[in-house]
């Protein structure tokens, strides 16, 4: 069995997090949780910036509003702690890896969401949430804690919930593929 | 729709990563209790984690306790009643109490829980 922590989106043990209308169980993702735990994985619960800065009635955001060196500063301060607990793994020999939502204006890993008309006066005609090929606001202030500190490649996976959704066997066992690399 | 339960737990890293804790039962009935009942997990660091270094975590789960409780949602925290499982607890109680805000509710899982499922789950039933 592999000696893996794998380091997770909050919102996969606690979907309570989540922007509202976005919840898709309950309380834990338990699909995704299960299969980890099956695997004999270590499982670490990253923070959710989002929720820390702008709280549970958040408004529904892009990555351009989140991409404020306020909210930056946040990302910046929760990485040290994740890479200090990352730090600690990695020294009893464990591999880590960070698995993140794609799709997410902080946690996306491959695509995040754009729109730079989003903002002021709630609207319904701001446009839509444009998916993008980039990481969100905290995948990318975690990522750059990491490299500062000069640690190892952490692979960083981005889960796409709608995949989840519309087939979970076929999207864990890509994930599978992925934490085994 | 948004499927929500509105109610979340905060646990010690044992209720989640066992493996990591050999001298306790090796089993996931916290956990699976848990998801039955639909609650949401903040998960505590690991124990053998450095005062300094599990401070921030702490931080972040007092955080988020505030926000869920002022948000009307239900908020408790799991205690298990083992040396090693309380330092965590201790310490987020202290600094919700330094902090003058709400407490949430607490319940306590004895080391001779830890094995029986009906009584994890009984325990988690309090709650509500």
């Amino acid at each position: 069995m592999d000696k893996k922590a794998v380091f997770i989106a909050h919102c996969f043990l606690n979907q309570n997090s989540k922007a509202l209308g976005f919840a898709q169980y309950q309380g834990i993702f338990h699909p995704l949780v299960d299969f980890l735990i099956g695997k004999g994985y270590v499982i670490e619960q990253l923070p959710c910036p989002e929720i820390l800065h702008m709280g549970v009635r958040r408004w529904w955001c892009t990555k351009d509003l989140y991409d404020t060196p306020g909210f930056r500063k946040k990302c910046m301060k929760l990485a040290k702690a994740v890479v200090d607990l990352m730090e600690h793994y990695l020294s009893k020999g464990y591999d880590v890896a960070v698995i993140g939502v794609d799709g997410s204006p902080s946690c996306g890993v491959n695509l995040t969401g754009r729109n730079p008309s989003w903002g002021g006066k709630p609207r319904d005609d701001v446009g839509e949430y444009r998916m993008v090929e980039e990481m969100g606001v905290w995948m990318e202030e975690l990522s750059h804690e990491s490299e500062k500190r000069g640690l190892k490649q952490i692979p960083l996976i981005g889960v796409k919930e709608d995949e989840l959704k519309a087939d979970m066997e076929k999207a864990l066992r890509k994930l599978e593929i992925e934490l085994r690399r | 729709m948004d499927k929500r339960s509105c109610k979340v737990v905060v646990v010690p890293d044992y209720a989640i990563n066992p493996q990591s804790y050999p001298d306790l039962p090796q089993n996931n009935m916290i956990y699976e209790s848990l998801k039955e009942s639909g609650y949401g997990v903040i998960k505590l660091p690991p124990h053998e984690t450095a005062k300094e270094r599990a401070e921030p975590w702490i931080d972040m789960a007092a955080d988020m306790i505030e926000e869920y409780l002022k948000r009307g949602y239900l908020v408790a925290v799991i205690e298990i009643d083992h040396p090693r499982m309380r330092a965590w607890v201790e310490e987020l109680m202290k600094m919700l109490e330094k902090r003058g805000a709400p407490r949430p509710k607490s319940i306590k899982i004895l080391g001779i829980e830890l094995e029986r499922a009906e009584k994890i789950s009984e325990k988690i039933k309090t709650i509500l």
